[in-house]
């Protein structure tokens, strides 16, 4: 049997509460149970001067590309395009809007509000990696901590509660909903590699070489 | 599907690579996804990548249905359905119970017979009005020396064409790393028409850019499927013949029933067992 949908209804409960921001989009609902969508660079502008939606999935072709056109694989990168609303039917709408924008960020959201949510410290991710990505588990703890702070504090709109930086604040003004990130992705886990690669062959070339 | 009515409250699961660098790789999944989706079989249809968002292993909170049917959309099975999907996923065996649901990992898209199917199909649509005794269709995949089982899928879907008498002069496989290789094509058949589909599960940098530089209709890889589209010059005449090149067989919007072919199947097996 399916469960009553607890992260519809979490989602429902916020819009009831107002209007939200969730990463670079503002939430907001209307009294006749429609909800737009936009950028948050565009919260002053007049809803003609944007190109306007009503489908849902038109998020797909928005979060897509950056406004230089360059694929984001990530989307969770605080380079969303701006210039858009989608005025959306209702809570089932929203959802899937979000989904797409930031994958899985409201089913992580529910898990957190429902006591549900597991954290997995990164030396457990790292641990687990096979094949090529074997090598990431090599990586110092001051390059995971700046590949942290390049990577995530700066290059994604989550916050990454698995780490050991003091990340809890980010994301927490009055009105966010909070994007919480609670593993190392793989876009981490693949630069961790690239780190302890080169970290290994930094102590290579400082290590004196055997004598003649 | 004979039991679509039981899987009203299961959940999907479709599980792709995913890529950093082509916006194409996870198209068709999410593409399927859609469709499904749209039919209205499932409860809940998701997916999860291994190079994009959701990632595999958070994908545990996407479900609230107690039941979950896993399918890779992978077109053999080997290191990332074998290893990668069972260790993110937390997996122990065919069906593994957790937290109150439970997932059943069904096997991946490209080994279901019903590939032969979707392949024969797309040779048919790619020249339909030529003479198929003197046609060469030739299946082409990776291959690697590393991994025998990246060419017995193609092996396997070559015989079963073959088995299925569609008259083609010759069906054969073909690969980018390995012998018999695809940059050889018009040594590998004498015939003057040649068909060629790759094997792959999204116009990814191999279909869409490698493999047109081998069989000679490019000379350099440039641009993401998305971006340009090399399959509207068919046929292009090369090398004294007419060689038609095909998408990749996994963007096929006909995908979608072998991916519920694999849910249906695991069905059956755990039935009988």
């Amino acid at each position: 049997m399916i469960a009553t949908s607890h992260i519809l209804t979490q989602l429902t409960n916020r819009l009831q509460s107002g209007p939200f921001s969730i990463g670079q989009i503002s939430v907001t609902p209307a009294s006749d149970g429609r909800v737009e969508l936009r950028h948050q660079d565009d919260g002053g502008r007049p809803g003609g001067e944007l190109e306007s939606f009503t489908d849902p999935c038109a998020a797909r072709g928005i979060a897509q590309y950056d406004a230089e056109g360059e694929y984001r694989p990530l989307k969770g990168s605080p380079n969303l395009k701006a210039g858009w609303r989608l005025d959306l039917a209702g809570p089932e709408e929203v959802r899937i809007a979000l989904d797409i924008f930031y994958p899985a960020a409201l089913a992580v959201w529910a898990a957190d509000c429902g006591g549900r949510l597991r954290v997995v410290p990164l030396s457990q991710t790292l641990e687990r990696q096979t094949g090529m990505y074997r090598y990431a588990r090599t990586i110092s703890p001051e390059g995971a901590r700046e590949l942290t702070r390049r990577q995530c504090l700066t290059g994604c709109s989550r916050r990454p509660i698995w780490s050991e930086l003091p990340v809890h604040e980010m994301g927490t003004s009055g009105d966010a909903l909070p994007l919480l990130c609670p593993e190392a992705c793989s876009f981490f886990v693949a630069e961790a590699r690239l780190v302890a690669k080169a970290e290994f062959e930094a102590k290579a070339t400082a290590a004196p070489g055997p004598a003649a | 599907m004979n039991d679509l009515a039981r899987l009203a409250d299961s959940a999907l699961l479709l599980l792709g690579h995913g890529s950093t660098e082509n916006p194409d790789s996870s198209a068709p999944t999410l593409a399927h996804a859609d469709e499904i989706r749209r039919r209205g079989i499932f409860a809940e249809v998701q997916c999860a990548f291994w190079k994009e968002e959701p990632g595999f292993s958070i994908s545990d909170y996407l479900f609230e249905s107690e039941t979950i049917y896993a399918v890779p959309n992978f077109i053999s099975e080997g290191y990332f359905t074998r290893e990668v999907i069972p260790r993110e996923l937390g997996l122990e065996g065919p069906s593994t119970r957790r937290n109150g649901k439970v997932i059943h990992y069904c096997d991946p898209v490209g080994i279901h017979t019903s590939m032969t199917r979707l392949l024969a199909g797309r040779a048919r649509e790619l020249a339909p009005d030529i003479p198929v005794q003197e046609t060469a269709l030739i299946i082409v995949g990776h291959g690697t020396g590393l991994n025998a089982k990246s060419t017995e899928a193609i092996r396997v879907q070559v015989d079963r064409l073959e088995a299925l008498g569609l008259g083609y002069g010759q069906i054969l496989d073909a690969y980018m790393e390995e012998a018999p290789f695809i940059a050889d094509w018009d040594q590998l058949t004498p015939l003057p028409n040649v068909l060629v589909v790759p094997f792959f599960i999204a116009d990814g940098l191999h279909s869409y850019q490698d493999i047109p530089v081998l069989l000679g209709i490019e000379s350099a890889p440039t641009a993401a499927a998305s971006q340009r589209d090399v399959f509207r010059q068919n046929p292009v005449h090369l090398r004294g013949r007419s060689l038609w090149y095909s998408r990749s067989i996994g963007t096929d919007p006909s995908l979608v029933d072998v991916i519920l072919d694999q849910v249906h199947d695991f069905q059956s097996a755990a039935a009988a067992a």
